[in-house]
């Protein structure tokens, strides 16, 4: 046993969560406050520009993560404007002039956290790519589009013959990709890149997706084989809407519904979202087979909640804002807890229970972006289009 | 083939149980009982699953880390999404004997729930028809006996409205709620449809009474179901395209429902 578990803090943590203990469920915008002050301290941890990529239990804060930090920064300057704040918009130009600052010569931007992977990876190159156009949006200044624009060559450099990247990527690529591709098509807005080989990447990644609607290469490899994580099905699902707001259409959208329903009832059935799901919809038992107990992810969680607004507003109909609530409220909830160390304190774990498999004892940044931005979205705080005004 | 008719408990409160025998009236000689249902029996009901370890866990260790930590079992969270389904089993055994006594229809104790148990209500040759309002979870063994039809109630129109919460949801859509008399079949909420009626909500002025009204039409539908069934009368319909499932509605949502009542 880790002697740290005894610590007061993480012993209260992870015993509360085996209890099956959460936090009193307060109001959304409550909840965005603590979740915007716990990613201001990820920024404060790193003092270098970029947001730790998580606090882990036993080890701190860790070192900036370029791609979340990337993603992050929409967040920041939607919650300056709801909360007509500058200093948001302030520390999302810093995060975007460090990025700046750590950009690969090829345009590419590298894997992991500083100090890990440091090397040029497609995924988390696309990431940023969003980021860099809300800055360049705000700020008018140039500088953010061509970075974007530099990193977009890169990557359709590397795209593979068959319109997928299998090389520089996490996991080899998969259909989490099509938020990647959603990315670009956020870059090429401005510049008219041929829409039909955008189109023919997305054709390439709608193959993973099967007749049930689940998909396949939507998780790490080295995870549970033949599940899907929700985080990437959120990657997957958002960037299909992504990409119709840009195009101002609906082609995809029968494509997202067919999935969401699956998860709806999924969520409804189970009163929570199963971290990992099998292709027929049901939750894949990670914490224990014999008494079907599974953890759940919490920034999939709020990944498919944004799908769920979107669709509800798009379609009309409000089952899917229904379960987006819950599936918000179960992350307030999570979430509503007092540490006297700021990485926990209103922290959002990768998992829940926080010795959940996907990246265990550790609170992420993106959990925290993604948590932040269904709230912006829930209350109508969040410019939701990603077009091009 | 004659037909025996069977009302269920565990899926009626006591209220509710007396007003669908009211309202059968002068029907009431046609049932053939009441079947207390053997609480032995009750994991025939798939339950959602409640985790209680043991005594340590449950009581004692979570209400000190709560009372500590200002932390609430998540199944409070859970719960707050709107109003589960009835589900009495707690309906004692005197006030059943007093209901039967007052009506005059026969209880029938300790009835397994399981297919020999439901074997066991008629012949071969009848066609045995019971009440389960709730429509439950049965499993396909009993769901697949030929004779027999289990009845359930539904407080909307089908099949765009299966699932829970169906009359808020009705409310919340600007449409008219309506009951549903069907068969309860593997697919939830999608046997065949008996007799459907319109719900008026008219003079409804809270939620509350939304769902008492909901209720009431339910019951009455089921005893004129009941009537036809005694009068061997009775015809269904194949439930046509496709099902649209509802659930638990949120307290932002039910707010708004609320809301429409007190425009009124």
């Amino acid at each position: 046993m880790n002697l740290r578990l005894l610590y007061p803090s993480i012993f209260k943590n992870v015993a509360a969560d085996y209890f099956g203990l959460t936090g009193r469920l307060v109001q959304h915008e409550e909840s965005l406050d603590q979740t915007m002050a716990w990613i201001r301290d990820s920024f404060k941890a790193t003092n270098d520009g970029g947001s730790s990529a998580y606090y882990h239990l036993f080890n701190g804060w860790q070192s900036s993560y370029p791609e979340t930090t990337g993603y992050i920064i929409p967040t920041l300057l939607e919650y300056a404007e709801y909360k007509n704040d500058s200093y948001w918009n302030e520390l999302a130009i810093t995060a975007g002039d460090w990025l700046l600052e750590i950009q690969f010569e090829n345009g590419a931007w590298q894997g992991g956290q500083i100090g890990n992977l440091n090397e040029p990876r497609v995924f988390n190159t696309a990431m940023i790519l969003d980021g860099l156009c809300a800055l360049f949006e705000f700020t008018g200044d140039q500088k953010y589009l061509n970075a974007a624009k530099r990193a977009y060559d890169w990557l359709i450099e590397v795209l593979s013959t068959k319109g997928l990247w299998e090389k520089f990527n996490v996991s080899n690529g998969g259909s989490f990709d099509l938020l990647s591709v959603a990315c670009m098509y956020r870059v090429g807005q401005y510049y008219g890149e041929p829409d039909i080989l955008l189109q023919k990447i997305v054709d390439a990644h709608l193959n993973f997706q099967d007749d049930n609607g689940w998909w396949s290469n939507c998780n790490f490899k080295a995870s549970f084989e033949n599940t899907a994580l929700t985080h990437h099905l959120g990657y997957t699902l958002d960037g299909l809407l992504i990409i119709d707001e840009i195009r101002d259409n609906h082609e995809n959208l029968r494509i997202v519904k067919k999935t969401a329903l699956k998860l709806m009832s999924l969520f409804e059935v189970n009163l929570r979202l199963p971290a990992f799901v099998t292709p027929d919809f049901l939750p894949f038992y990670d914490l224990n087979k014999q008494k079907k107990t599974f953890s759940s992810c919490l920034t999939g969680n709020s990944q498919i909640a944004i799908v769920f607004l979107k669709l509800s507003l798009i379609l009309n109909d409000l089952r899917f804002a229904n379960t987006a609530y819950k599936l918000i409220d179960f992350n307030v909830s999570v979430s509503n807890r007092k540490y006297s160390v700021t990485g926990m304190d209103h922290g959002l774990a990768g998992s829940y229970p926080i010795y959940g498999n996907y990246q265990k004892f550790q609170y992420v940044n993106w959990a925290a972006k993604y948590h932040a931005e269904s709230i912006l979205i829930a209350i109508d705080k969040s410019k939701k289009r990603k077009r091009a005004e | 083939m004659p037909n025996r008719i069977y009302i269920l408990t565990g899926s009626l409160h006591e209220k509710k149980l007396i007003k669908l025998l009211e309202y059968i009236g002068d029907n009431k000689s046609k049932i053939s009982g009441i079947l207390i249902g053997s609480k032995n029996n009750q994991s025939i009901f798939k339950k959602v699953s409640f985790r209680l370890t043991s005594f340590f866990d449950k009581v004692f260790f979570a209400s000190l880390m709560g009372r500590l930590f200002d932390l609430i079992p998540i199944k409070n969270v859970q719960n707050s999404w709107g109003q589960k389904g009835m589900n009495s089993w707690d309906l004692l055994e005197t006030q059943f004997n007093h209901v039967s006594h007052f009506h005059g229809v026969n209880i029938i104790h300790d009835f397994s729930i399981s297919a020999a148990g439901f074997r066991s209500l008629g012949d071969i040759d009848d066609k045995v028809y019971v009440v389960a309002f709730t429509g439950g979870f049965f499993d396909d063994e009993i769901l697949s006996i030929d004779n027999l039809v289990l009845l359930n109630a539904h407080m909307g129109k089908m099949p765009t409205y299966r699932g829970m919460a169906v009359i808020e949801w009705a409310v919340l859509n600007g449409e008219t709620p309506y009951a549903t008399a069907m068969k309860i079949a593997p697919v939830i909420d999608g046997g065949d449809v008996f007799l459907e009626k319109a719900i008026d909500i008219k003079e409804v002025d809270s939620h509350s009474e939304l769902r008492k009204v909901g209720y009431e039409a339910c019951l009455k539908l089921m005893a004129e179901l009941l009537i036809l069934i005694s009068q061997n009368s009775q015809i269904s319909r194949i439930q046509e395209g496709k099902g649209k499932y509802y659930y638990r509605m949120h307290s932002k949502l039910l707010s708004q429902v609320s809301g429409r009542f007190q425009k009124k």
